[in-house]
């Protein structure tokens, strides 16, 4: 047999794979990330997390999405009919719950402990749900469970298009509502007890069984609903966030610290003081493409310039107000930039990301060296800041510090949005988009990087200097290559260029993590996954900026 | 705009040379361009036209010679400089900032005309505002003036090729250059298209004043707008002249058929009645 006959005739293989075949594919997909979140410890980590009390804890639910998402795919990728694709949807949901069965008997029947540390009785306990660990009806619910939950996906997935997404949307609002029980509870202790204490909206663990089921179709109503009046007023039914999206999401983030409690203002003011970096890291990487793997280092120069100015420990060279130290924390981050700019500029593409990253691990290097720990600190830091005063009046609470730094928050962001509708800002989106050409028309490519090198390194700067006068002391260990990847990944996922992906960018990978605790240790695995799944889904980001530029045209 | 003194020539290359590593790209070049003219550089595919391009613009860092525009020497100054001097240029294979609309590319054609410093800007005086106007009508009027007026807010890499290329000689036009230089600019055009872009160009040095220099395939544009063509062949310049003189040139003919002077044969014919010779154009513009 020639080689081409073997190659043809592996494509007919390939392409007859019938409908149950990628069924089994899928299902086996889903059950292989099932095994997976389980052997990793998520599982259990999560399952002390009720979204719904009594009901449904987090690592279920994550579980159930998983497969929900199974048959989904399952169900669309057919090319028959609807009851065979509900058939190949049941049939992904089997596979895939089989998979965890094979996995609790496993644990159960074979000691894997000694290399996979989470596959532990308390694991099997837990998947077990309830039933006798390992019994064999145990092992019997998992793949009925898959395959109720994946033919919901399907379902999902076959309705009309209006009642599909009104599903989607109350399912999503059910959620969002079990997992950030304590925003939304805290903002509800606020408001007068309306409804009597045998009808909280929320357990003391997550929502209430017959809370989620109102909240359910509320919110699936109020989608059909608004799909309606777009339709009637002759636009398509849009998905994402529109321009009124935005203006409700920015409301929101000014509001959100006044209605909730101090825990959720110190996690908003985390946000915030991310969204100053990554706005700084906009100009750099977003505007004029530079990557830059050692932003934290400006960030720092911020910090210990407000440590040294402000405190009243006996490392302090003054004691100023934070209205003097902030702008010379700017200014001196600044000028740190442009230093560091000039040797480093020079060198394109991956060369820079090298150099950038040795240099935000000098900055840490210096300050922990012997030369400097005498006027630094070294790895004791320099403590006793003293909180910033305004009109007589201490910063000092999370929501205070949270205003503060959302202010200038905004002014950054103002700076930006006029900087890059000027003649600057066009030539860093020039120089990004193609250098050499950029360069014939007349642009200075040394000039117009270092000033965006500058600039970027003026905002870390600043949020350096809050992030001194929030936490009231500056260590070394604050000010990791962590970090600088952190704000990259925030300007990945909220999309290049585009402001409101930095806000979008920072709620989602600063402020949920922070509100899910339950996540600790898996966060910077979940980073990972959302960057992959990102690059293949979305790759220009939650909040493109291209989509707001042709938009507003568009429509 | 830039009124030269006609017959003075804008551009001076005396000398030329470029090698990349023992590879001689070009050599011995020495070009006249008169201030207000249409000047075409033809020659076969690897005759060096690109590579003199990019000498003349410091895309490249020419080996040996000089470089004038207007009696300056312009050779090993940056490119951005060079720009300055007043030379702009278009590319063989369009090169747009495609993630940016059709207004945008032509406001960064506009940057070395922008006074507005950076503080203006961030504070938004009267005279950045003012600055800002002029410049969106200023390239308001230049994509009118390449023909495409509804492309202002499309981004780049969405429109169709032929716009394209008109956007990059409205990017290159708006920054008031001396000098245009094209690449290639009727690559991929059919006829009709081939017959705009010749129209474009004589009022790009009519109504603007502009030298333009080309590099062309297609020989109807050529002959049609050219009023001295420059033949390069194998790294060298091979003879100048009018577009009559060029098409008469027997060395010329030869040169595009491979063919060396002096090898016996048929006598060649005219170029434009060789379509072996440039098969595409010949075919398209027949």
């Amino acid at each position: 047999m020639s080689f081409n006959t073997v190659t043809s005739s592996f494509k007919v293989t390939r392409r007859r794979r019938s409908p149950l075949m990628e069924a089994v594919r899928l299902g086996l997909i889903a059950g292989a990330a099932l095994v997976a979140f389980a052997l990793i410890g998520a599982y259990s980590a999560m399952d002390k997390r009720a979204v719904i009390e009594g009901t449904v804890t987090l690592s279920q639910l994550a579980s159930l999405l998983i497969v929900f998402a199974a048959g989904h795919v399952a169900a669309r990728d057919a090319r028959s009919g609807t009851s065979a694709a509900l058939l190949n949807a049941v049939v992904a949901g089997l596979v895939a719950g089989a998979c965890l069965s094979v996995l609790v008997w496993l644990i159960m029947a074979v000691n894997l402990r000694t290399t996979l540390v989470a596959a532990s009785p308390a694991l099997a306990k837990a998947l077990s749900l309830g039933a006798r660990i390992a019994s064999l009806e145990a092992l019997a619910q998992l793949p009925l469970i898959g395959a109720a939950s994946a033919l919901v996906g399907a379902l999902v997935g076959r309705l009309p298009a209006g009642a599909g997404k009104a599903a989607l949307t109350g399912l999503a609002a059910v959620i969002t509502a079990g997992l950030f029980r304590d925003v939304f509870a805290s903002m509800l202790e606020r408001l007068p007890d309306l409804t009597g204490p045998d009808h909280e909206v929320f357990g003391s663990a997550g929502l209430n069984p017959g809370a989620a089921v109102a909240l359910f179709f509320l919110a699936a109503a109020f989608a059909l609903v608004r799909d309606r009046l777009a339709l009637k007023r002759g636009g398509v039914p849009r998905s994402g966030l529109s321009r009124p999206g935005l203006v409700l999401l920015i409301a929101g983030v000014v509001l959100l610290p006044l209605v909730t409690n101090d825990f959720v203002a110190q996690v908003a003011m985390l946000v915030a003081l991310y969204m100053l970096m990554g706005m700084g890291l906009n100009i750099e990487l977003g505007l004029a493409g530079l990557v830059d793997l050692g932003f934290v280092a400006f960030f720092a120069v911020g910090a210990y310039t407000v440590a040294l100015l402000c405190s009243s420990g006996p490392l302090a060279i003054a004691d100023v107000s934070f209205w003097v130290a902030l702008p010379v924390a700017i200014v001196l981050a600044a000028v740190a930039g442009m230093i560091f700019g000039l040797p480093v500029l020079r060198v394109r593409g991956d060369y820079l990301a090298m150099a950038t990253l040795g240099l935000g691990e000098i900055i840490r290097v210096l300050v922990l060296s012997d030369a400097l720990s005498p006027y630094l600190g070294g790895s004791q830091g320099i403590i006793e800041i003293d909180h910033p005063r305004l009109f007589g009046w201490e910063l000092k609470s999370p929501v205070a510090l949270y205003y503060l730094a959302l202010v200038l928050a905004g002014v950054v962001a103002f700076v930006s949005l006029r900087l890059q509708n000027a003649k600057i800002g066009r030539a860093w989106l020039a120089m990004r988009e193609d250098e050499d050409v950029a360069q014939a028309l007349g642009i200075d490519p040394v000039a117009s990087k270092l000033l965006a090198y500058t600039i970027g390194a003026a905002f870390a700067g600043a949020a350096g200097a809050v992030f001194a006068a929030l936490i009231g002391s500056v260590y070394p260990h604050s000010f990791q290559l962590l970090v600088s990847i952190n704000v990259l990944a925030i300007l990945v996922i909220g999309g290049l260029g585009s402001l409101p992906g930095v806000l979008v960018g920072a709620i989602v990978l600063i402020g949920l993590p922070e509100l899910l605790r339950e996540f600790g240790e898996f966060r910077y695995l979940f980073y990972g996954i959302a960057l992959v799944a990102m690059m293949h889904v979305r790759a220009e980001g939650l909040w493109p900026a291209a989509y707001a530029k042709e938009g507003v045209h568009a429509s | 705009m830039h009124r030269e003194r006609k017959d003075a020539p804008l551009l001076q290359v005396r000398g030329l040379r470029k090698a990349f590593g023992g590879v001689v790209a070009i050599q011995n070049v020495d070009l006249d361009v008169a201030a207000g003219s249409v000047h075409a550089i033809i020659g076969p595919n690897g005759a060096g036209k690109t590579t003199a391009f990019n000498c003349i613009t410091a895309f490249v860092k020419p080996t040996g010679g000089r470089i004038m525009l207007a009696g300056e020497r312009i050779d090993g100054l940056p490119a951005h400089v060079v720009a300055r001097h007043g030379i702009a240029r278009t590319y063989q294979n369009v090169r747009l900032f495609p993630n940016m609309t059709g207004i945008e590319n032509v406001l960064v054609g506009q940057h070395r005309r922008l006074r507005a410093t950076f503080w203006e800007a961030i504070l938004g005086t009267g005279r950045f505002r003012r600055e800002e106007k002029e410049a969106r009508e200023r390239a308001l009027h230049y994509l009118d003036f390449v023909g495409i007026p509804h492309r202002a807010q499309h981004l780049a890499r969405n429109m169709p090729y032929g716009d394209q290329r008109r956007l990059e000689i409205a990017r290159a036009l708006v920054g008031d250059p001396r000098m245009l230089m094209l690449d290639e600019p009727a690559a991929g055009m059919n006829p009709t298209e081939g017959r705009l872009l010749v129209e474009l160009i004589e009022r790009v040095r009519g109504e603007l004043g502009v030298t333009v220099v080309l590099i062309e395939h297609h020989m109807r544009v050529v002959m049609a707008v050219a009023e001295r063509i420059t033949v390069f062949d194998r790294g060298a310049i091979l003879t100048e002249g009018t577009p009559g003189e060029i098409q008469a040139d027997e060395r010329v003919i030869a040169a595009y058929l491979g063919r060396r002077s002096g090898q016996t044969g048929p006598a060649p014919e005219p170029i434009h009645a060789v379509p072996a010779a440039i098969p595409t154009l010949e075919a398209r513009l027949a």
